[in-house]
């Protein structure tokens, strides 16, 4: 299992590298990317005293799990049921 | 006061033996260039001889004055000595070269480590940097102590012994120990000279008989050294020095002849012999005289000029009166008896163990554990190999029992176990012959061992009878249950009677086998008692020891005869039953066969999906550890992440700042300029949300349950799960 999702994440840097376009970011985006970043956790940090931000957080990312597993669970059942094929 | 009298008497015997040695002999012999022959007897005589005393006082005036060993006696003399004579070349400083010369010469090829240890140790005991019990305790090796290294002397000496025993049954009769090379047999020499210390080195070859054309002469330059003699006129023995030049046809041809003095060193001037330059300055020829009124030199003795001349002329060597002199074994040995001495117990020790192991392998045949008669050449050299060795002192030596290039024939069957056993007493026996009372004990051991085969022989027939018996018992037995139930009611009585029988001659059989150890072991008990007393004291006459032996040999015999036979009408009874019931059996249809084949089946189908579950659960098995250092590592290949750690660093760092721990937001504004000189500071507070907190609490927690409630109800339609009510 941990093979296949090190393969996977091979795959996905391999798809960046060689098949998607090359895509070039400025350079002064680049530099004030941190600085945008600041701005953006600065006005979080003000909407957290009404909206329950980590909460929110914590919840996408129990979704992206779920759905991560999802997807795993449906590959496994893909390979048993190719194996069973497989077996007269 | 006695004790520092006594102190200071024992630091003045050292200090007086360090001065004469410095001064005299010792000196004297390491200045002079010498050309010596070396041999068996040779170098126990002269200056050998003297060094060999000087070594022996230093050596155990230090040992008993430091207090290392309290008694010289434990340890054999050689090795006092040869403690001495390291002591001394470390204590006088002598150099390395020097020290070389000294123990190439007579010591045993050994490091100098302890000696130069001890040396140290004791400089540092006379300067007061060391008390008398440190220097006790003293171990120039961390891991050793003066014991193991005298214990590994012991077995130097005694793997020499034991390749010189290798090596005469082998055909060889040489035999080195330390600088020593001793001849079993010999007239012949050989020899060669060291050209940048001018040492003639002359050693006694196995060429028993040999002719001075020997095919090793000694080779000089262009001459061949002999050293001759013969008796003159008076009765004396005249010794002379013979050059020869090689002759064209390859044949050597006698060129001069020059007189030592004889028992000193002989010196010429250089060039005075053709060609031959100054390669040699002096030769030093001792002749041994020995007990038997027989010359035995390392040089032809002839019995007058005529013979020598008649030898020169025509190489008849007839005139000669030692060539056919020997060496034997004993003599070689005995010429270092008291430092063998004992190696002579280690010699008995290791029949004893021999025996042992014999005994053990009959213990092991009466318990069952070896059942056949080919196993016992195997389980007895292996048991040998198994033994530690002891010695006389108690400490544990390990050694090879036997060497491994004993040219001792293992058998290749139970027939020649007696000869082999006899072949390992002979040779041990051989090589231990210059005791007094060790061979007497060792013919003994081996007599008795010789009738060991005949008792494992008859014990075996004895016990294989009962193994065969008690295995068609079982057999039948296993099958009985069966028997009884399918047969009719007469033929059951018959059975069960049968199968009371068997029970009580195999009860009966198990007594008189569980009788068997304690027989042995009493047996065992008595000789071991008398072992016992051999390590105490060797003076213990052995011929008791040797008489207990004898009458545990009756009674070996005894339980051969005796215990071990089965009485007939109770073997013909349980043959009877046997055949009786293996008729009934024969008639039930065995389906063993086919219940094993299912059986293997449903293994070999159960091992399947062992394997398979095994797999699954491998792979299921998910190193997070692994994957997240993959992952950094595979984004480290795309040149725009260089800096992802960096900017991971940064989403941590942004991730601890968005907590729970909120602040509430305050609405201010600056202070107008009007406002100025009635409001000091720089801003004006017009709305603090933290007078609403609780509304706002309200608020946010019942936004964060409508956002919980809403992740539940996504599980549960993303998940399809049904909620029934029944």
């Amino acid at each position: 299992m941990t093979g296949l999702i090190n393969n996977f994440i091979d795959f996905v840097v391999e798809l960046v590298m060689f098949v998607w376009p090359e895509v070039s970011i400025e350079a002064d985006i680049l530099a004030n990317l941190g600085s945008y970043l600041e701005i953006g956790i600065d006005i979080l940090k003000k909407v957290n005293f009404l909206v329950p931000v980590p909460l929110i957080f914590q919840i996408v990312g129990l979704m992206i799990v779920f759905k991560s597993g999802a997807v795993v669970l449906w590959a496994i059942n893909w390979v048993i049921k190719r194996v069973f094929d497989v077996i007269p | 006061m006695y004790r520092l009298k006594n102190f200071f008497i024992r630091s003045l015997a050292v200090f007086l033996s360090v001065l004469v040695l410095s001064t005299s002999i010792f000196s004297s012999y390491i200045g002079a260039i010498t050309v010596y022959a070396t041999g068996a007897d040779v170098s126990l005589t002269g200056a050998f001889t003297a060094l060999y005393e000087i070594f022996l006082g230093v050596g155990s005036t230090v040992l008993l004055s430091t207090g290392v060993i309290n008694d010289v006696e434990d340890i054999t003399e050689f090795d006092v000595a040869q403690f001495g004579a390291d002591f001394m070349v470390e204590k006088m400083g002598l150099s390395a070269e020097t020290a070389d010369i000294i123990c190439d010469a007579f010591l045993p090829n050994d490091p100098h480590e302890y000696a130069q240890g001890y040396a140290d140790a004791f400089t540092a005991y006379e300067n007061g940097e060391m008390s008398l019990e440190e220097l006790k305790n003293y171990n120039p090796v961390n891991d050793s102590s003066l014991n193991v290294y005298i214990n590994g002397l012991f077995d130097d000496l005694w793997n020499g012994i034991s390749s010189f025993v290798d090596d005469v049954v082998a055909g060889s009769n040489d035999i080195a120990l330390g600088g020593y090379v001793f001849t079993a047999n010999d007239v012949g020499y050989t020899g060669y000279i060291d050209s940048s210390s001018y040492l003639m080195q002359i050693t006694l070859s196995n060429s028993k008989g040999e002719k001075l054309v020997a095919s090793s002469p000694i080779a000089c330059d262009n001459g061949i050294v002999r050293p001759y003699g013969y008796i003159n006129s008076s009765g004396a023995l005249d010794v002379y020095y013979m050059i020869y030049t090689l002759a064209s046809d390859g044949s050597y041809v006698y060129f001069n002849t020059y007189t030592p003095t004889f028992g000193g060193e002989y010196t010429y001037s250089s060039g005075s012999v053709g060609s031959w330059s100054s390669s040699i300055k002096g030769i030093y020829v001792q002749p041994y005289y020995s007990a038997g009124s027989t010359y035995i030199c390392n040089f032809p003795v002839f019995y007058n000029g005529n013979g020598f001349d008649l030898y020169k002329t025509s190489c008849d060597d007839s005139g000669c009166i030692n060539k056919e002199l020997s060496f034997e074994i004993s003599d070689v040995i005995s010429g270092l008896s008291s430092s063998f001495s004992n190696f002579a117990s280690r010699g008995a020790y290791k029949a004893i163990d021999l025996y042992n192991s014999l005994v053990d392998t009959f213990a092991s045949i009466s318990s069952g554990a070896i059942s056949d008669a080919s196993t016992y050449v195997d389980s007895v050299s292996s048991i040998v190999d198994a033994i530690p060795f002891t010695s006389v002192s108690d400490s544990e030596i390990t050694v090879d029992p036997i060497p491994t290039t004993s040219p001792i024939e293992k058998p290749a069957s139970d027939a020649d176990l007696i000869e082999w056993v006899k072949y390992i007493a002979d040779t041990l026996s051989m090589s231990w012959s210059f005791g007094s009372d060790i061979p007497d004990f060792l013919t003994g051991i081996g007599d008795y061992v010789q009738d060991i085969p005949d008792i494992l022989t008859g014990l075996n027939d004895g016990f294989s009878d009962v193994i065969e018996i008690g295995g068609n018992t079982w057999e039948v037995v296993a099958r009985i249950p069966d028997i009884i139930d399918k047969q009719g009611e007469a033929t059951q009585e018959v059975v069960s009677q049968g199968f009371t029988d068997v029970i009580d001659i195999g009860g009966s059989i198990a007594e008189k086998v569980a009788e068997m150890p304690d027989i042995i072991d009493f047996a065992k008990d008595g000789i071991l008692a008398g072992l016992i007393d051999l390590d105490n004291s060797l003076s213990i006459p052995l011929s008791g020891i040797l008489e207990g032996i004898n009458s545990h040999t009756g009674l070996l015999e005894g339980i051969k005869d005796g215990v071990l036979s089965i009485p007939d009408s109770i073997s013909s009874s349980i043959d009877k039953v046997i055949t009786d019931v293996q008729d009934i059996g024969a008639s039930i249809i065995d389906y063993t066969g086919l219940l094993q084949l299912i059986i293997e089946l449903l293994k070999s189908i159960l091992a399947a999906i062992q394997d398979i579950l095994s797999l699954l659960t491998g792979w299921f098995v998910i190193d997070f550890d692994a994957i997240k250092a993959h992952l950094l590592l595979a984004l480290a290949s795309i040149p725009a992440f260089d800096d992802f750690d960096s900017f991971l660093a940064m989403v941590t760092d942004i991730k601890g700042q968005i907590t729970d721990s909120y602040e509430y937001p305050k609405i201010t504004m600056q202070t107008p300029d009007i406002l100025k000189q009635f409001i000091k500071t720089d801003e004006i507070l017009l709305l603090d949300f933290k007078d609403y907190a609780n509304i706002f609490i309200w608020v946010r927690t019942a936004m964060a349950f409508a956002i919980l409630f809403g992740f539940f109800m996504w599980c549960v339609r993303d998940l399809k799960v049904e909620l029934t009510l029944n």
